[in-house]
């Protein structure tokens, strides 16, 4: 978890992540920084993220990016 | 949609709405089947044989792709094995998709794109020598082509991936595709939003009526108030672009962006208002693109429903294709990133402006805003930086309305391009901004009445948009109304539309701007 | 049980409500006069609804090249014949059928004229400009033009009686650039018009048969739209429905077009000066064509208004 807000701090600084449900839809996380995110993820976690998991139900708090990746690892 | 058509059109929205109400539940779908493809039938005569084929590709490869899957129990698998089963389910899977794409991305290209590439191709050889007629197909464009094939490729990539299972009712895939409103503007549907409310089949009731015409009537009000004035002026003005120079052309240009925002949003507005009638939403297509602080904030208020189609089935996929990964894992991680993004936006854009129009124009408009993407993802980070230095935060009103306005100037640039007739004007009509031009008088196009009757319905929709940033939710308001009072609000807008419309002999017919595509 | 009755009055009175709104704005667009605008549809297509009844002996069935090339005033003066140019532009055959019914309601003219121009127009929707709960729709610029008279005053086709009988006069002239052979050659295949109007012309010609009225199709000098291959296909449809086609762009007995002072603008549409000889050469062809059919009224009291519109006319023929 601690590892995922060190990656988003990098990409959008000066946000606070911590309560936000709503990256997505808020339009926080654009598609391009979801791009720099899932890459970034996949080198740190060593998992492969596909388009089908790229939907905003999965990015929208860090908590649903948490649970993608740990389910992502699981494979 | 010419007058014709859109008469038309709400002719048979009156009648789908007879029928579907004495119809039982369960069928009513098919109600809504028969009626696109009647309308269908009507419009595009025999090519609708097209999409019918449409249908039936996608059909079948759903099916097929889900046999596929259910061919094998993973489950039963051991780790080893599933991995290579699960590769070899996926290899399979992936010819289906192909031929899908060749077939479908084939109709498209060849009744859209074919003399394009014909005229271009000959013109190349007649360069070197050559003396060739071009091979022209002379095929009408069945309805709504490039709106529905996409409509239905996603659909296809969704059951690729896994994201829902196969439909297995062909009428259901046929409604999906053909669904009458959305024909002919899209908005671009997604299969597991719309089918949950399309197979309801719900009861018509009054305060869905309402809603409809409400914004169906609202949807008229944009294009026969305001685009059909607005474009009186930008067609006066490109239709003669060397006369003028310097403040018509961006006069021009307005008046041409305003235009298109106005109709195409409005035959949004007629679209969602029909399929709301029968409780039917479809997506969102316009939220306020003219607030926009940055372009590609733009692209997510405007035509919104393309470019989510285009995120979700090309900026993704590519972006995170193994190939762009393997051949740029040498490469530090920052580049790898810009590499990898700046190749996947250029496919985009180059992929949207080609789907505005089989046209060198809209390759070069598709690049336009590639080009202003990646400039922004270059500048932005300095611009930030300068910013935290000088203590000004991003919710400075002054900063926003220099970004909006600045956005706004971009994209008026892009609308100029959009509606030249080809690049060199373009050209010449951004050189004349700087340029005294000949005077250019207004009235001679439109009437004073005109004039106003334009700047007062484009005040009436700069209110609607201001009540929706302070937060007022005009359509929640108006749904709380009392029937009687909804009523007569129709009826006024009703009125008004016919008294003071823009249509008939004195103006020039609708012509939409993104129905040919 | 009430609140039903409540609910359906209150519909009722909706629908009554919004419907008194909305005629009330017909009426008020609806062209009160004949120089308003959409007042040229309104009144002069349809303008022998205002003549008194049963007055009309000739209707001659056209679109603009009728109210520019025949004159009513002509044919009264030399023959002492009534008549009336229903013209209106780019009108179909279609609504000429309508038109044609609206006439036999008030009138029984003896001889229908069709002109042949608009035989090669598509017909379109056929809709009845004379229905007051389209005004809206039909006269769609008059918003602009409001004045307070229009706000009280109803629109009425009584006693808008048309001084030109239908003619739209124009004494301008215009030296056409074409040379008297523009009709190309005689044998010039014919140019089939659209089907659906040949529904169109055989229910014209039904219409008139039934109701005794003498039919023939007439082609006014045109120069810029006319020619043989037009002019060999709807002679053959004439002779299958057994009527005379007088085409005036051939060389006739007695008239003679003149390019150079006969139009009013490149060879379309002609001016009081072509409309004056084309006017005589057809009451001259109607007295030997049907020498006993009418009466000349010259000296009738009950026609002597049109002594006036006589007078309107060689007014303005004198000012060419």
């Amino acid at each position: 978890m601690e590892r995922i807000y060190k990656i988003l701090e990098e990409i959008i600084p000066n946000t606070d992540f911590k309560g936000a449900t709503n990256l997505v839809d808020a339009k926080i996380l654009t598609s391009l920084n979801i791009v720099r995110l899932v890459s970034m993820l996949n080198e740190e976690f060593d998992i492969e993220i596909t388009p089908i998991h790229l939907i905003p139900e999965n990015f929208n708090s860090v908590e649903s990016i948490y649970n993608l990746v740990v389910e992502l690892d699981g494979e | 949609m010419p007058y014709f058509m859109m008469t038309m059109l709400l002719i048979f929205t009156a009648v789908t709405i007879a029928i579907y109400a004495v119809c039982p539940r369960r069928q009513r779908y098919i109600v809504l089947l028969a009626i696109s493809l009647a309308f269908l039938c009507y419009i595009s005569k025999f090519t609708v044989v097209f999409i019918l084929a449409t249908v039936l590709t996608t059909f079948l490869s759903g099916i097929i792709m889900d046999k596929i899957t259910q061919s094998v129990d993973i489950k039963a698998l051991d780790k080893e094995v599933r991995k290579k089963v699960k590769a070899k389910i996926k290899q399979k899977k992936q010819i289906v998709v192909l031929s899908y794409i060749v077939i479908n991305v084939g109709i498209l290209l060849i009744l859209k794109y074919f003399n394009f590439f014909a005229l271009t191709t000959t013109n190349i050889l007649n360069k070197f020598g050559g003396n060739y007629e071009p091979f022209i197909l002379k095929i009408a464009l069945p309805l709504g082509l490039s709106y529905y094939t996409l409509q239905a490729l996603g659909y296809v990539i969704d059951v690729f991936r896994g994201k829902y299972k196969a439909e297995k009712n062909i009428l259901k895939v046929g409604l999906f595709i053909c669904f009458l409103p959305q024909l002919h503007e899209g908005p671009f549907g997604r299969y597991d939003l719309l089918m949950p409310q399309m197979e309801k089949g719900d009861n018509i009731n009054v305060n869905n009526l309402y809603n409809g015409i409400a914004k169906i009537l609202w949807g008229l009000f944009k294009i026969f108030m305001v685009a059909n004035r607005a474009s009186m002026i930008s067609d006066a003005v490109f239709k003669d672009n060397g006369k003028y120079g310097g403040v018509t052309i961006l006069l021009g240009g307005v008046a041409f962006t305003v235009q298109l925002y106005a109709e195409f949003s409005g035959y949004i507005d007629i679209a969602r208002g029909i399929s709301k009638i029968f409780n039917i939403e479809l997506s969102k297509n316009f939220d306020l693109p003219f607030i926009s602080k940055n372009v590609g904030e733009f692209w997510r208020r405007w035509h919104i429903s393309l470019g989510a189609w285009f995120r979700d089935y090309v900026f993704y996929p590519v972006s995170t294709s193994k190939f762009l990964r393997k051949s740029t894992q040498k490469l530090s991680f920052n580049i790898s990133n810009f590499v990898t993004i700046t190749i996947s936006l250029l496919v985009v854009w180059f992929l949207t402006g080609l789907w505005h129009g089989a046209s060198i124009k809209y390759v070069c408009y598709g690049l336009y805003y590639f080009i202003l993407m990646i400039l922004f993802n270059i500048i932005s980070p300095y611009v930030e930086k300068i910013l935290a230095k000088n203590n000004i935060s991003n919710d400075n009103k002054i900063l926003i309305s220099i970004r909006v306005v600045k956005t706004f100037l971009l994209v008026l640039i892009g609308m100029i391009m959009f509606r030249a007739e080809n690049m060199s004007v373009f050209g010449n009509m951004i050189l004349s901004i700087f340029k005294n031009g000949e005077y250019f008088n207004l009235l001679k196009i439109l009437e004073m009445q005109d004039i106003l009757a334009l700047i007062v319905s484009i005040g009436i929709l700069i209110l609607g948009a201001v009540a929706k940033i302070k937060g007022i939710d005009i359509e929640d308001k108006f749904n709380n109304l009392s029937s009687i009072k909804k009523y007569f609000v129709c009826f006024a807008l009703f009125t008004v539309i016919v008294v003071f419309g823009a249509y008939g002999l004195d103006y020039l017919p609708p012509d939409p701007i993104y129905g040919g595509f | 049980m009430t609140t039903k009755m409540k609910k359906i009055i209150s519909i009722f009175l909706c629908f009554i409500i919004s419907f008194g709104i909305y005629f009330y704005i017909c009426l008020i667009v609806a062209p009160k006069d004949i120089n308003d605008s959409g007042g040229t549809h309104y009144y002069r297509g349809m303008g022998f609804m205002a003549e008194p009844v049963n007055s009309l002996d000739v209707v001659v069935y056209g679109n603009s090249d009728v109210y520019s090339g025949f004159a009513p005033a002509v044919l009264f003066d030399k023959y002492g014949y009534t008549s009336y140019a229903s013209g209106r532009p780019l009108q179909t055959l279609n609504n000429i059928n309508l038109l044609l019914d609206k006439t036999l309601k008030t009138q029984k003219p003896k001889i229908a004229i069709l002109e042949t121009d608009c035989f090669y127009k598509e017909s379109k929707f056929q809709i009845d400009e004379s229905n007051i709960l389209l005004s809206p729709f039909m006269f769609h610029s008059r918003w602009k033009e409001l004045k307070a008279r229009d706000f009280y005053k109803i629109p009425s086709r009584k006693n808008k009686v048309d001084m030109n009988k239908g003619l739209v006069p124009s004494n301008k002239v215009f030296k056409t650039k074409y040379s008297t052979d523009y009709m190309g050659s005689k044998d010039a295949k014919p140019k089939p018009m659209p089907k659906e109007n040949l529904k169109y012309v055989e229910q014209f010609v039904n219409t008139c048969k039934k109701n005794n009225i003498e039919v023939f199709f007439l082609e006014l000098p045109s120069a810029s739209s006319w020619n043989y291959s037009k002019h060999n296909y709807v002679k053959a449809l004439a002779e299958k429905h057994g009527v005379e086609f007088i085409d005036m762009n051939t060389p006739l007995d007695g008239y003679e077009l003149n390019l150079k002072t006969d139009f009013r603008d490149n060879g379309n549409h002609m001016n009081i000066n072509g409309a004056s000889k084309a006017t005589e050469y057809i009451g001259k062809y109607i007295l030997e064509k049907y020498p006993n059919l009418l009466k000349d009224k010259r000296n009738d009291k009950e026609y002597s208004d049109w002594h006036n519109s006589v007078k309107h006319y060689n007014g303005l023929l004198n000012k060419v």
